[in-house]
């Protein structure tokens, strides 16, 4: 049975041993509805504000991505504003349902970031409990990287002030230091990796580079490709919602940057 | 892996079957209902903490912080006792008006400030659910959590008042925690309610207020039904005794004072609301789970 199914799943993409697969994304389309739809509220209500009919508009965000993610692999999704790099990201992350198709994954795919969890007028220490508590960790586990949070993110007695007294640098160190904390086995990382002054750029690109190993597999949004070629090793190019090119990150990403060139000349 | 694939990168296999012989489990779908309790209990502490969090964080942006939560519903008390009590004349609804008039406010504030605050809690932190995976449920149920912390700093002022005005100790107050218990139940199953048809149709939440104020001016929060509708058609009177606010507000009041009586049909009632509007309130809201990304 495990042969039969391996020799046809392993026939499309043939590869040196046998690889886990980690994420499938099978025929995902994503449809996005602005609309000022005409529910049953608004039509009650259409009598006496005389509004027009409703207006529907659809934005085909992702238009049937299929593809293979496998363990120890990191992804780099490359592509222009709106090409639905973004959008795919949190379909795989479970955030936004796909209009069709399928997303597998081994265990819940985490983006990673928790600043929306945070609360600006309270202190370091809360929004490290609140924080953690909101990506799911357990009041143990957070006890037991308390410590390792705020010695990374280095902002020493700083962390009983409120966080809205912080620089902007010491907000994204606490968020960085709490969003990495752990590691899922599917990370999501959407733009902005390393934030902060130079040292906190090393230190950071350290954990990455940590988070990377212990992770099953990794997927970035970036706009910045020098991040990407250093950080990925397979590229996908997405181009209105379509895959353009999938494979090594170095020849992904050459076509990708012939294109641009193509559309600035 | 240097090949290179326009299109589909077909995987030639069943992907469902290739998920499942890795263990891979479908992503972004609803879990069934049970399961999804399951895990929304597994997550209580962060409803607990987001509900103390936003208790600090509020007390943070004023002078007065969580005080307001206090004196909000003890002014208004000022404003309906001279209005109503003094100017319309419904002190002669109660032996105690003042007492009637500031358990009746207190447990009204808690009521309504939990399911027009829970009507906005998915909408509101609509950053939250776009970027972290939690069984959304959680919001609409940490804001009643939120209220009964504010209801609880509000239970001295309660008995300080009932004491000034003449009521005794009783033993009647320990009808008041399982009151409580009862309407924070049915005060999440309206949240839920509210927050998922909010997200929705944003306009509920401009109508909400207007409902909740009719609510509140037919359930008798300055003046007793039992008194004002006695006469009024059997149908209103059973709307105006037995609807959710009129039965936790006749339990409370019963609890702290000695003039108002309370029937067993109350009592059923008060369990009965609880019940349906917690059932039909996280049914309505786990369908729709999937969707509160969009919102």
């Amino acid at each position: 049975m495990a042969t039969r199914e391996a020799a046809t799943t392993l026939a499309a993409a043939p590869r040196p041993g046998e690889r886990r697969p980690t994420v499938i994304v099978d025929d995902v389309h994503v449809v996005y509805k602005v609309k000022t739809e005409r529910s049953r509220a608004a039509t009650r209500g259409s009598r006496l504000i005389a509004s027009g009919p409703g207006r529907m508009k659809e934005v085909h965000a992702v238009r049937g991505v299929t593809f293979t993610a496998y363990q120890g692999e990191s992804i780099g999704l490359m592509g222009r504003n709106g090409s639905g790099k973004s959008t795919l990201l949190r379909v795989v992350a479970g955030l936004h349902p796909p209009t069709q198709g399928r997303v597998y994954a081994l265990g819940q795919p985490t983006l990673l970031g928790v600043g929306a969890a945070l609360m600006p007028e309270l202190s370091g220490a809360r929004n490290i409990r609140l924080g953690g508590l909101a990506m799911g960790l357990s009041n143990k586990e957070i006890d037991d990287l308390y410590d390792e949070i705020v010695e990374f993110s280095g902002l020493g007695e700083f962390i009983d002030n409120p966080l809205s007294t912080y620089s902007s640098g010491m907000g994204a160190r606490l968020r960085f230091a709490i969003a990495t904390s752990r590691t899922p086995p599917v990370l999501l990382v959407d733009e902005a990796l390393a934030t902060g002054d130079a040292a906190f750029r090393r230190k950071s690109e350290g954990r990455i580079k940590r988070l990377r190993e212990e992770a099953g597999t990794i997927f970035v949004v970036s706009h910045s490709l020098p991040s990407i070629l250093e950080s990925c090793t397979r590229g996908i190019w997405m181009d209105q919602g379509k895959i353009l090119a999938d494979g090594d990150v170095h020849e992904v990403a050459e076509l990708y940057t012939k294109s641009a060139e193509k559309q600035t000349t | 892996m240097t090949t290179m694939s326009t299109q589909r990168s077909a995987t030639g296999a069943d992907p469902a079957a290739l998920a499942e012989r890795w263990g891979l489990q479908p992503v972004g779908t609803r879990p069934p209902l049970k399961a999804y309790v399951k895990e929304a209990w597994g997550r209580r502490h962060f409803a607990t903490e987001l509900a103390k969090s936003s208790v600090i964080a509020s007390t943070a942006e004023n002078r007065l912080g969580t005080l307001w939560e206090l004196l909000n519903p003890l002014l208004l008390t000022i404003v309906y006792y001279l209005a109503f009590g003094l100017l319309l004349g419904t002190h002669r609804d109660s032996q105690n008006f003042l007492g009637f008039l500031v358990v009746g406010m207190l447990s009204w504030w808690f009521l309504n400030r939990s399911i027009r605050r829970g009507a906005g809690s998915v909408t509101a932190n609509r950053a939250l659910v776009r970027s972290l995976h939690f069984p959304r449920i959680i919001l609409p149920v940490s804001v009643v959590l939120r209220q009964t912390i504010a209801f609880f700093s509000s239970l001295p002022v309660i008995i300080v008042v009932v004491l000034l005005t003449g009521e005794g100790v009783r033993w009647q107050w320990v009808f008041a925690p399982p009151c409580l218990a009862l309407m924070g139940l049915f005060c999440s199953g309206a949240a839920m309610l509210a927050a998922w048809a909010t997200s929705r149709w944003r306009d509920i939440g401009d109508l909400l207020p207007f409902v909740l104020r009719m609510w509140m001016y037919f359930t008798g929060i300055f003046f007793n039904v039992h008194v004002r509708y006695a006469h009024a058609p059997h149908f209103i009177q059973v709307l105006a005794y037995y609807n959710p606010g009129a039965v936790y507000l006749q339990i409370m009041r019963y609890a702290f004072l000695g003039s108002i009586p309370i029937s067993n049909l109350v009592l059923f009632w008060a369990v009965v609301w609880a019940a349906v509007f917690l059932a039909i309130g996280t049914v309505v809201f786990w369908r729709a789970e999937e969707r509160y990304g969009y919102a």
